[in-house]
């Protein structure tokens, strides 16, 4: 179950990219030669973000060919301007 | 349908839909192992300043790495240190120090690979000499250890001939990041149905050329060509000639 742990490090990853913002969405790249199933991360993806700034966020992976595993985009909710 | 699982939704997507117009997108186009691999990265360097050279040794659980080191490690006289990875117990660190190297357990818990931040933190610890061979004997398991790249120079492989010949095309992740597939056990070749040209033909459809070597930690058979393996990858007996 190495989808855990990746799962993990995508959660820090994204924490680190968004600093504090509330992520809504998550998108990831898969390929089918990555070693990675793509249905276990979905699978532990509420458990690994509840308590982080992701939680409540959703997970959308595009499965492709070739081996990789990318973060491709995160969608964040807009600040609104201060008046 | 199971509301639990998710198989009824649409494809790996985790639900909760958000307003497109209260969102915006955040390119990141970053690839998910890149942190694991920079740092495997450092780790390798921080070796090659040393003249270490680390092996990454794989197997399922029982194929033999552990009696493989030990023998090695009496038979070789280099200086060896080793990291074992285990999800619990310090029995093959221990199996190791009564060999007579230095060894550092890793327990993974749950966890079933070990990763570079593992590897570097075990490293601190174990301080290996400068010339000397490190050995990472990975988690007893033929899939996940396959992604991570801990800092070693080579990824070999254990399978022993009771596991049977389809192993490679079982778990081709693993053999595909072979650099020496190693067959223990051929002791016990006559008491089972092992193809070794069949497992031989399989691990190089998925590593071209790959070197495979039969051998027998419990007879000695085959063991000096694995020492010369060894010596080939910068260590030989007593002393360390660059990597």
């Amino acid at each position: 179950m190495h989808e855990l742990a990746l799962t993990e490090d995508l959660v820090s990853l994204v924490e680190e990219r968004t600093a504090g913002r509330v992520v809504v969405r998550v998108r990831l790249r898969v390929g089918r030669g990555a070693g990675v199933m793509a249905e276990a991360m979905a699978f532990c993806w509420d458990v690994v973000t509840t308590a982080t700034a992701l939680e409540g966020s959703r997970l959308e992976i595009e499965e492709t060919e070739g081996a990789e595993l990318a973060v491709a985009s995160v969608e964040l909710r807009k600040e609104r301007a201060h008046v | 349908m199971c509301d639990t699982c998710g198989c009824g939704s649409t494809a790996r997507d985790t639900g909760e839909p958000g307003d497109a117009s209260e969102t915006e997108t955040l390119t990141v186009e970053e690839r998910l192992l890149a942190k694991n691999d920079d740092l495997a990265a450092h780790v390798r360097a921080s070796l090659d300043a040393r003249g270490i050279v680390a092996l990454n040794l794989m197997s399922s659980p029982g194929a033999g790495k552990t009696s493989l080191l030990e023998r090695t490690i009496r038979d070789l006289g280099a200086e060896i240190c080793v990291i074992e990875g285990d999800q619990e117990t310090s029995y093959d660190a221990d199996r190791i120090r009564a060999a007579g190297a230095r060894a550092v357990q890793i327990n993974t818990g749950a966890g079933c690979h070990l990763d570079a931040r593992m590897v570097h933190d075990a490293l601190h610890q174990l301080d290996p000499p400068p010339g000397s061979l490190l050995v990472v004997e990975n988690v007893g398991n033929l899939v996940c250890p396959a992604l991570f790249d801990v800092g070693e120079h080579a990824k070999v492989v254990v399978v022993s001939v009771t596991e049977g010949d389809d192993k490679p095309v079982k778990y081709p992740h693993m053999f595909a990041a072979a650099d020496l597939v190693v067959v223990n056990k051929t002791d016990l070749l006559p008491y089972v149905d092992l193809d070794l040209d069949r497992l031989t033909a399989q691990a190089r459809s998925l590593r071209p050329g790959v070197r495979v070597l039969p051998l027998s930690v419990r007879t000695g058979e085959g063991l000096d060509a694995w020492y010369a393996w060894v010596a080939s990858k910068g260590v030989r007996d007593g002393a360390a000639v660059g990597a």
